[in-house]
């Protein structure tokens, strides 16, 4: 449980879960959503496979990641963004890092 | 091209969920005939239980996903289709256990039938077009995954069969009636999974 509740604290980490609610995703294509380095971004997909939120599976060369979340999980992961971005609104006054462009592209 | 799948399906968890299920079921009939509980206090127990079941079952059928056979269902369909069912299936479960927690026996017994034969339906007409390929299983797939998700399906299959069967049972007042619908449904659950063994499994059945 505290596995699953660490790999949600992350605002990186959500946003990799809410992309992938899309569809599933290589790591490659996961990673332009985010100016974060390769390493660390492996180091993020670590964590949720740990957490048991998301699967890997090996297409030739590139790994695609799937989500695997119950139901619970998925609501956990509802409560932490709606905290997470009304911690981080009052905690500076900047709007959200997080840009339309980016998420849809 | 050579696939290499990972998935760590929740298998082990489901099949003890079902069989806890089935034990307290059991347990519970039995203290009623014995007479240690009266008929009604057995009814809501009874209801309770599977409201549990539904909503362990619609909280982990994400995670089992059924659905996902790579090569054969398209990858997000699936996922939304398992989502979808898995969130019907937990606030139907919750209504349930409120229900025999705290409405008339007589009310909950109604409602409870038609919650229950309503998410089935809804479960069925989003998963109508992807159920073939879910048991059938694509190429892709490696041959134990196939059938780690196979056995899935069918755990499920029997989910819903008890739904189905609780759904009917809780309509009925006479305790003749239901008894005799409960041994016509025992037995049509055996002819089902054995027409399903055959139709999913031609080979083994061939020696």
């Amino acid at each position: 449980m505290s596995r699953i509740f660490k790999a949600l604290s992350d605002p990186t980490r959500r946003r990799i879960l809410q992309l992938l609610r899309e569809r599933p995703m290589s790591a490659g294509e996961l990673a332009d959503h985010f100016k974060v380095s390769k390493p660390a971004m492996s180091a993020h997909f670590a964590v949720l496979r740990e957490a048991g939120l998301i699967d890997s599976q090996k297409h030739g060369k590139s790994v695609i990641y799937e989500l695997q979340m119950s139901v619970l999980e998925d609501a956990l992961l509802g409560f932490a963004q709606g905290f997470g971005w009304k911690l981080q609104d009052s905690k500076r006054a900047k709007p959200k890092p997080l840009n339309r462009e980016v998420f849809n592209s | 091209m050579s696939t290499q799948i990972v998935y760590t399906r929740p298998l082990k968890t489901m099949i003890l969920g079902f069989l806890g299920f089935t034990l307290a079921a059991a347990a519970l009939a039995f203290a009623q005939k014995m007479g240690f509980i009266e008929a009604p206090l057995q009814r809501r127990a009874m209801g309770l239980i599977i409201g549990a079941l539904i909503i362990v079952t619609g909280n982990f059928l994400p995670k089992t996903r059924p659905l996902t056979a790579p090569g054969v269902n398209p990858p997000g369909p699936a996922a939304a289709a398992e989502r979808f069912a898995g969130w019907t299936l937990f606030v139907v479960g919750i209504a349930y256990i409120a229900l025999f927690a705290f409405a008339p026996l007589d009310q909950a017994r109604k409602i409870s039938s038609v919650l229950g034969i309503g998410a089935i339906i809804y479960v069925a007409a989003s998963w109508a077009w992807m159920l073939r390929g879910a048991l059938l299983g694509g190429q892709e797939e490696s041959l134990a995954d196939r059938q780690k998700r196979k056995l899935i399906v069918l755990l499920l299959f029997a989910f819903f069969y008890a739904l189905a069967t609780a759904s009917v049972a809780f309509l009925l007042r006479n305790r003749s009636q239901i008894e005799e619908v409960g041994w016509w449904m025992s037995l049509g659950f055996w002819l089902l999974y054995a027409a399903l063994m055959v139709l999913l499994d031609p080979k083994r059945c061939a020696h």
